[in-house]
């Protein structure tokens, strides 16, 4: 039994050159038969599934279609056609501290994000002492978040999120958070979670986590599914391809 | 995904939908209160101090300039003013709510309808907080309180369910035309005027019936009045001051009494006879209803686009 399955999912974006904002431009637009419009497709025809307790990591060029299937498994954006189905409660870390508010202390906004990631007040409660020390701000809590550092900043908000015990786990280009041994602990962490048997998806650019943690890697192209296995086999034919690239780009240069 | 499930009652799902998320509203409005006096000296003062500066601006321009003899004119303002505040406060914050919080909206799931709501509580809070201020100014000037004060409570309801339909409307419009939040400002101002917040609404319904009013308008005058009344906040406005000043009764009746001297008791009759107070309290509470039923239909038609567009 799959908790997540993404069946044939298309994702379509009308980006305009210049967004209209107001009424005036909305109207010319219309009247210039939309030439403002930028139509694409991000995702395309996408299908996989995955089972409990895998960990997937995604690949893929920048503007390839990754967050945007995040966000669509996240389901704060709806697939334009295909269906997406997901079990469970899915915490998505789309970008850390999304939720934060800056003129808010770090407790306020333990309770606030922790919330928007789906725990109630109690769980919080029993759980906060562990977000704390897993981010090594004890001193800080009282403090407007503001007055933090980028990465205490980064810290306490992935503390947040690997503490909510999720049914899927989404994070997005998070795992080169803080210095070489809080990455450790967070590796650690993650492991961790799948075991209790979450689902974790992730995206990132490093090859090495990608071997290290996942048992599987779906490279994305263009908005398509290209290649689905192996991390390792994954990852080589992905960064062949981007040799490719950088060959088919020198002899101009 | 539990997007935009059409069947089923809708009111009784958005409040199973906001009973569960109960916790993550109340800490969306506490933070609202936090945050917006933060770094001022003065703090909460200021939800006391914007509404009086402004009461004072009218009370010196109607007072002194233009010499308005309505007797208790500065207590009938403040009754007046504080709910028109309420209102406008909760609809000009909610036409930006989804701005706002664009980066809640972007990178998490939750319901948005949370979002204009708990701008609506936090704005219920300060009208509380403002409500209890005017009731020690009422004790101080010696205003009898009578059991009648709590016919508040549905206006009060009635002016909920209106403002969270306006703010519907226009936060889930103004992700796509900022235009909306001009107009808006623009439209409150209009709206303010035609309502009888700064005046006594026997100024307008005695119009024509006494000798001075406008000939040319006269023919249409019953009509204009009667869409005057039909503004839904006219209503609420009035029977605040009914509830509060009045012991409940009927505004229109006591407003043209209170408009000349010896007492135009059959006038005041006739008047409030041919524009009865209650049916327009109804009118309003049926306005107020289609609103939220059409602002609500307008957010959930465009909420699912406000991560793309926010």
């Amino acid at each position: 039994m799959p908790v997540i399955s993404v069946d044939h999912v298309w994702k379509h974006f009308r980006r305009p050159h210049e967004r209209a904002t107001t009424l005036k431009q909305a109207l010319l637009a219309h009247v210039r038969g939309r030439s403002g419009y930028d139509e694409f497709w991000a995702v395309r025809d996408v299908s996989f599934t995955l089972d409990k307790g895998q960990t997937v990591a995604l690949v893929g060029a920048n503007g390839s279609g990754k967050s945007t299937l995040l966000s669509l498994i996240a389901k704060v954006l709806r697939p334009t056609r295909g269906t997406l189905s997901v079990e469970g409660q899915v915490v998505p870390l789309l970008a850390l501290g999304a939720g934060f508010n800056m003129e808010l202390s770090g407790r306020d906004n333990v309770y606030l994000n922790a919330m928007l990631l789906g725990l109630n007040r109690r769980q919080i409660r029993s759980r906060y002492q562990q977000i704390v020390d897993f981010a090594e701000l004890p001193d800080f809590m009282e403090a407007p978040v503001k007055t933090y550092s980028s990465g205490m900043f980064l810290r306490l908000a992935f503390s947040i999120a690997v503490h909510t015990d999720p049914d899927v786990l989404i994070l997005d280009e998070v795992l080169s958070v803080g210095d070489e041994r809080f990455r450790a602990r967070s590796l650690q962490r993650m492991e961790d979670i799948r075991r209790s048997g979450a689902t974790v998806i992730t995206v990132t650019h490093t090859m090495s986590t990608i071997k290290d943690v996942c048992e599987r890697a779906i490279w994305l192209r263009g908005g398509e599914a290209i290649l689905d296995g192996e991390p390792t086999e994954v990852a080589a034919a992905y960064l062949a391809w981007l040799r490719s690239l950088d060959a088919a780009v020198k002899p101009a240069g | 995904m539990v997007w935009n499930g059409r069947a089923g009652a809708p009111l009784i799902r958005d409040l199973v939908e906001f009973w569960r998320y109960r916790e993550l509203l109340w800490l969306l409005v506490a933070r609202d209160l936090k945050v917006r006096y933060r770094n001022s000296i003065l703090g909460f003062l200021w939800s006391f101090l914007n509404p009086l500066s402004q009461i004072a601006v009218f009370w010196f321009v109607f007072k002194f300039v233009m010499e308005h003899t309505e007797p208790n004119y500065t207590v009938k303002l403040f009754v007046a003013f504080l709910p028109w505040i309420f209102f406008l406060q909760s609809v000009t914050d909610g036409a930006a709510c989804i701005a706002t919080d664009a980066g809640l909206v972007r990178k998490t799931y939750f319901p948005r309808q949370i979002l204009p709501l708990s701008v609506l509580l936090a704005n219920l809070i300060h009208f509380l907080l403002g409500l209890s201020v005017l009731l020690a100014l009422l004790a101080f000037l010696r205003v009898h309180f009578t059991v009648q004060f709590f016919y508040i409570l549905p206006l009060l309801l009635i002016q909920l369910v209106l403002s969270y339909g306006i703010m519907l409307m226009v936060s889930s419009l103004s992700v796509f035309y900022s235009d909306v939040r001009f107009l808006l400002g623009t439209g409150l101002q209009l709206w303010f005027f035609v309502t009888p917040v700064l005046y006594p609404v026997a100024l307008v319904l005695k119009k024509g019936v006494l000798p001075g009013g406008v000939a040319s308008l006269s023919h249409f005058l019953p009509l204009v009045k009667q869409l005057y009344l039909a503004n839904p906040m006219a209503p609420i406005v009035l029977g605040y001051k009914s509830a509060m000043l009045y012991a409940g009764v009927n505004p229109i009746y006591q407003s043209i009494l209170e408009s000349e001297s010896p007492p135009p008791l059959a006038l005041a009759a006739q008047i409030s006879g041919q524009y009865p107070y209650l049916h327009y309290l109804m009118l309003s509470a049926a306005i107020a209803v289609i609103t939220y039923i059409v602002g609500r239909a307008i957010f959930t038609r465009l909420e699912w686009q406000f991560p793309e567009l926010a």
